[in-house]
């Protein structure tokens, strides 16, 4: 066979068989190496695979191990802009890279991504991931208080971390957006920043246009419309409301729920379904809506229902979870004591 | 509620440490490797080991080369471990214990714990907000569970500080009498003098939330502090503020409260001088930094070296934060020292 043949062949197996090898990241896999060929096309991506992806990016990370994390990246690339089964799986790097990096290792993340540079001059991954980087440890350094709380000298580290974030993403040029997780981190920048709105708005529109299957954008996004970040929650509410209507092909109302659920993580007011605009039968919707798609959790649901008190879905989901019920998702005041006295408290 | 509480730190340290002979020295890592220990024997059902490290953390009150008691790790581990799963599993880990080894003195203590613990998460931390009725009725029902753990058990148990630990959080959260809990805490004081997270205990219910104040909570320090002065020094001033800036839930209590800087250095002396372990002088320096102590700040950071690791429990300061803090300082005193000279030669 001719090389040229030979080439474009190896090329298109080097995208299909990315999909084809589909457990080949994954010590646990419940796929006996060697045999993640056969079961590629059936294989399901479920909420434990996500979780199994999490652990293993990070563990790429503190390996410094930047090729399995180029080889994952780009294989989750490929399926989610192919869409159906592991379109999400991008999600579990995006989430893993947010966690992945702690002060007092600056100077081998330092090494880490000259390493991956020089190894891997091409990455699609690297660039969003080095900013990714610089800005968690920016915020490291901040810490999460208010503006007015913080040491001038941590405002300090905390801008100047900032600032290599965004000349990382800057050199990388065009070629940084060949990963959505570029867009995620520069909406990250471009808010902390203080960038006007519609510079947030414009990163945001590319990116979900660019990648449409991309649903970590929105979260991205909705955070600078937060009050904390000078937003409001009438705009969160215009804002989701837009986001379910967009992606209302995969995600149902799904996520209505899902970005509320985000955004109640920052709201320490009292009631959180009397001080913002979520409405609580719309994220019933949204809940049973991604529980049909496999998405989310009861013991998730069943938080809100307490949250919201209403005691029929408390119950039913409670009842259905039984004794595994562990409700509260780190809330405090929202247990799952707490919220069987409330389902008592109705009878 | 109130303890040293350094649950993030010390599980970032767990995935590191393998585990240790019985002859270890008891050094800075050894608090979370008992903690590691506890959680992996609940786990495997292997409650004689958890027994054993009680007792062997017991005769005497072991503390490790940070001053740290040694049996504070069981109280942590119950919480960590005991209040994130469905508390159907934490009953079926009690009644395997109890039919394993229903004499065992530590298991009322360890219910104790876990109950109140749940009861605390379903009270919800924030100090200064309200409660619902369920969250409240929630709580009540757990620290009942909790009083009937500690009235069931035998005179043994009593043999374990653990016990009146917890016996002080359970009474406060029942809304004893103020005088219940100072009588606890006198008959513990008799049997463990000088016990710190008994006085932690203790200093939750004269917080504001339980009807309290900060002033309540700095004559309470001032006198922990002056009793137990022949064993620690000062260091009990610094101890018991320090575990107000850990507490979980409640925001910034150690910066509403009427804390000294001038009273928490040399109580910081003299911990370091007792305990000059790397994590004393780390937790010095932090606190150091935020009071913008420049001196002692830079002092420590050169004792520190590469070992200098600042910010426990306190946002927003970590060791580059506070070295910049220094330079900034020093660039100001070299400013108002030239403007000084300059003006002495007008």
């Amino acid at each position: 066979m001719k090389p040229r043949v030979l080439t474009t062949l190896a090329a298109a197996c080097a995208f299909a068989c990315a999909g084809a090898a589909a457990q080949w990241w994954n010590p646990d896999s419940p796929i006996a190496p060697g045999k993640w060929e056969a079961y590629s096309k059936s294989f399901v991506y479920s909420t434990a695979i996500f979780h199994d992806a999490e652990n293993v990016v990070r563990q790429a990370v503190a390996a410094g191990d930047f090729r399995k994390l180029d080889r994952m990246h780009d294989e989750f690339l490929a399926m989610m802009q192919a869409g159906g089964n592991g379109s999400r799986m991008m999600g579990a790097i995006d989430d893993s890279l947010q966690d992945a990096f702690r002060p007092g290792d600056r100077p081998r993340y330092t090494a880490f991504f000259k390493a991956w540079r020089e190894g891997a001059p091409a990455s699609k991954m690297r660039p969003a991931a080095e900013a990714r980087m610089w800005y968690a440890l920016a915020w490291e350094a901040r810490g999460g208080g208010y503006a007015s709380d913080v040491p001038p000298e941590s405002m300090k580290a905390f801008q100047d971390d900032i600032g290599r974030a965004t000349a990382i993403l800057r050199e990388a040029g065009e070629g940084g957006k060949a990963s959505p997780l570029w867009y995620n981190v520069a909406i990250g920048i471009a808010g902390v920043r203080g960038d006007d709105p519609r510079v947030l708005d414009a990163i945001f529109a590319e990116g979900v246009g660019r990648y449409p299957n991309y649903v970590g954008q929105y979260f991205a996004r909705m955070n600078f419309l937060l009050p904390q970040w000078g937003g409001s929650w009438d705009r969160v509410d215009a804002f989701i409301r837009e986001a379910v209507m967009r992606t209302q092909a995969s995600e149902g109302t799904w996520l209505y729920a899902n970005l509320y659920s985000s955004a109640s993580a920052t709201f320490h007011d009292g009631s959180f379904f009397s001080g913002t605009r979520a409405s609580w039968p719309l994220m019933r919707h949204g809940f049973e809506d991604g529980l049909a798609r496999g998405l989310g959790s009861l013991d998730t649901y069943a938080t809100f229902a307490c949250m919201a008190r209403d005691r029929e879905t408390t119950a039913r989901i409670l009842a259905k979870l039984g004794a595994r019920a562990n409700l509260g998702m780190g809330r405090e005041g929202v247990t799952t004591e707490a919220c069987q006295e409330l389902v008592r408290e109705g009878r | 509620m109130i303890r040293v509480v350094r649950v993030a730190l010390l599980l970032a340290m767990l995935a590191a440490m393998p585990c240790r002979a019985d002859d270890e020295v008891l050094d800075h890592r050894s608090y979370g490797r008992a903690i590691s220990q506890i959680l992996s024997s609940i786990q495997a059902s292997d409650f004689a080991a958890v027994d054993a490290l009680h007792a062997r953390y017991s005769s005497p009150l072991a503390r490790s080369s940070d001053g740290t008691w040694m049996l504070q790790a069981f109280p942590v581990a119950f919480d960590a471990g005991l209040t994130s799963m469905p508390a159907a599993q934490v009953d079926e880990i009690f009644t395997q214990w109890k039919r394993v080894d229903a004499d065992s003195a530590l298991l009322p203590v360890a219910q104790a714990f876990a109950w109140q613990s749940r009861a605390w998460r379903a009270k919800g931390g924030g100090c200064y907000t309200g409660i619902s009725a369920a969250s409240r009725k929630a709580f009540d029902t757990l620290v009942a569970k909790a009083a009937d753990a500690l009235r069931s058990s035998r005179d043994e148990a009593k043999g374990s500080v653990l016990w009146y630990e917890a016996a002080i959080l359970v009474a406060g959260g029942q809304g004893r009498p103020a005088a219940d809990l100072d009588r606890l805490l006198a008959e513990a004081e008799a049997r463990y003098p000088g016990y710190e997270p008994l006085y932690a205990a203790r200093m939750t219910f004269l917080l504001p939330a339980w009807g309290g104040s900060f002033e309540a909570i700095d004559r309470f320090v001032r006198e922990a502090a002056r009793a137990n002065e022949r064993r620690e020094g000062r260091a009990f001033y610094a101890w018991l503020y320090l575990d107000l800036a850990a507490a979980r839930g409640c925001d910034r209590l150690f910066d509403h409260s009427l804390v000294s800087w001038d009273d928490m250095k040399p109580a910081f002396e003299d911990m370091v001088s007792r305990y000059p372990d790397r994590w004393n002088l780390n937790v010095f320096a932090t606190f150091a930094c935020r009071a913008r102590d420049a001196v002692t700040t830079a002092t420590l950071l050169a004792r520190l070296g590469v070992d200098a690791n600042l910010g426990a429990w306190s946002q927003g300061v970590s060791t580059e934060s506070c070295r910049r803090m220094v330079r900034d300082a020093n660039l100001q005193v070299r400013n108002a020292a030239a403007q000084d000279l300059s003006s002495a030669f007008r």
